[in-house]
């Protein structure tokens, strides 16, 4: 299998590609394997951003070359499910990575607003008008 | 893999799509292939369901381009891994002064020496010239093709036996030469002339047939001709003389040696080629080992220089 070849800071890792952060963002909250990583992420870009499972599983691969995400050792329960299916989840290094690009969205949505490039812009919670 | 419920169109998409990841790097099928090919039967089904067969048309659309794109990819990210393997080799070679220098100059000091080592005791090394005489042992009631094994055993102790070394010392006079070329001028006993003459000889089967090799090895061409041809007629004469004198037989010769007929297939010639030293394998045995051995000490070199500059380089520490 693939190992971690280092511990990466999270910072290097930015800016993440969408596919990798949807990904991420699907396993921030629970182990998925393969099939239900791909339909979450159609869920939540809203059929926006549609995984093949060669892009898929090449994503998965370099997640798990770098120590973002690992596969899960529990299997589900055979009645419920595949028990061959491989269940990934979130590394800490993955959830660090994972908040760190979120951040820098939030950054980049705050500078944004700042810029009045929108009709309505939505209330600024630090506030402040320029 | 399948469940029995799939349609065959679900079945069949599944397949194809197993041959079509061939596309892929050996090492990526064997890690995801059977995951990526489940995925895909999920999908498959999921379509069939919702849409039918445009649903199924369509999958196949948008997984071919994925196919296309995802396979190039992973091809251009295994060769970038083997371009920075060679880079990493590379900059192993090109290790910082002084430890790259020290393991270059162990590497090569080493390893030339051990090549010029082994090449001059593959030179100077007393060549050794081999000839093979060939007899055949049969029964008269033996068939085409049939061969005893037990037979063709007993004749190859029968040949090495003492009287018949004995007899080809006494012939060759050899207690004499061999007296002169390594007994510092005093003839050899017959025992030491047998014991080396046993040692010169070997005896082998030929497979799947009734035949003897009988091989001499000397430091002379014409001597390792001469010492298998005496040995065959030494031997084929004491059998005819055990069978013209039933009392002079071998009393532990079995009922086969004693019926069996012997005949000289083929003499003994000189050969111009030694078959000892064997220059080119042994060039290259001295290559293999001087790189191997020049490659660890190398290694141990630069590692002991790097620990003992690291030790130099330590910073000191304030109370």
């Amino acid at each position: 299998m693939i190992c971690p070849s280092s511990t990466p800071n999270p910072a290097e890792l930015l800016p993440l590609t969408p596919a990798v952060f949807h990904v991420l963002l699907a396993l921030a909250d629970s182990e998925l394997h393969g099939y239900a990583i791909m339909q979450e992420v159609t869920t939540t870009t809203r059929g926006a951003l549609k995984l093949g499972p060669g892009t898929l599983y090449g994503t998965i691969k370099r997640l798990l070359a770098i120590g973002l995400i690992e596969e899960s050792d529990q299997r589900p329960d055979p009645q419920l499910d595949d028990e061959r299916r491989r269940y990934y989840r979130l590394t800490g290094l993955g959830q660090r990575t994972l908040a760190a690009e979120v951040a820098r969205y939030e950054e980049v949505l705050t500078a944004t607003r700042r810029k009045r490039l929108f009709a309505n812009p939505a209330p600024l919670n630090t506030g402040g008008n320029c | 893999m399948h469940s029995p419920v799939d349609p065959f169109a679900v079945r069949l998409s599944t397949r194809v799509y197993r041959r079509l990841q061939l596309a892929y790097p050996t090492t990526h099928r064997e890690i995801f292939g059977a995951d990526m090919g489940q995925v895909f039967r999920d999908q498959c089904r999921d379509a069939c369901r919702r849409q039918g067969g445009l649903g199924l048309a369509l999958l196949w659309g948008a997984t071919l381009a994925d196919l296309l794109v995802s396979a190039i990819r992973e091809h251009f990210v295994n060769l970038q891994t083997k371009i920075v393997m060679l880079q990493n080799l590379a900059k192993f070679f090109r290790m910082g002064a002084p430890a790259g220098r020290v393991f270059r100059a162990t590497f090569l000091i080493t390893f030339f020496l051990l090549l010029a080592a082994g090449t001059v005791v593959t030179l100077i090394m007393p060549k050794s010239f081999a000839s093979t005489a060939r007899i055949l042992v049969v029964r008269q009631d033996d068939k085409p093709g049939e061969y005893n094994p037990y037979l063709i055993q007993e004749v190859m102790q029968r040949m090495r036996a003492d009287e018949v070394l004995d007899q080809v010392a006494t012939d060759l006079d050899l207690n004499r030469i061999f007296g002169a070329r390594y007994g510092l001028g005093q003839s050899l006993t017959p025992t030491q002339s047998r014991f080396m003459l046993a040692s010169r000889f070997e005896f082998r089967p030929v497979r799947g047939a009734s035949l003897i090799e009988v091989r001499a090895y000397s430091e002379q061409p014409q001597e390792a001709a001469q010492l298998a041809n005496t040995l065959v007629a030494d031997f084929l004469r004491q059998v005819q003389q055990s069978r013209q004198a039933p009392a002079a037989r071998p009393a532990t010769a079995s009922s086969a040696f004693n019926e069996a007929a012997f005949k000289l297939i083929s003499n003994a010639e000189a050969s111009s080629r030694p078959v000892r030293p064997n220059v080119p394998a042994n060039v290259v045995v001295s290559l293999i080992i001087g790189a191997a051995v020049g490659w660890l000490l190398g290694l141990v070199g630069a590692g002991l220089v790097r620990w003992r500059m690291q030790r130099l380089h330590r910073p000191v520490t304030s109370h």
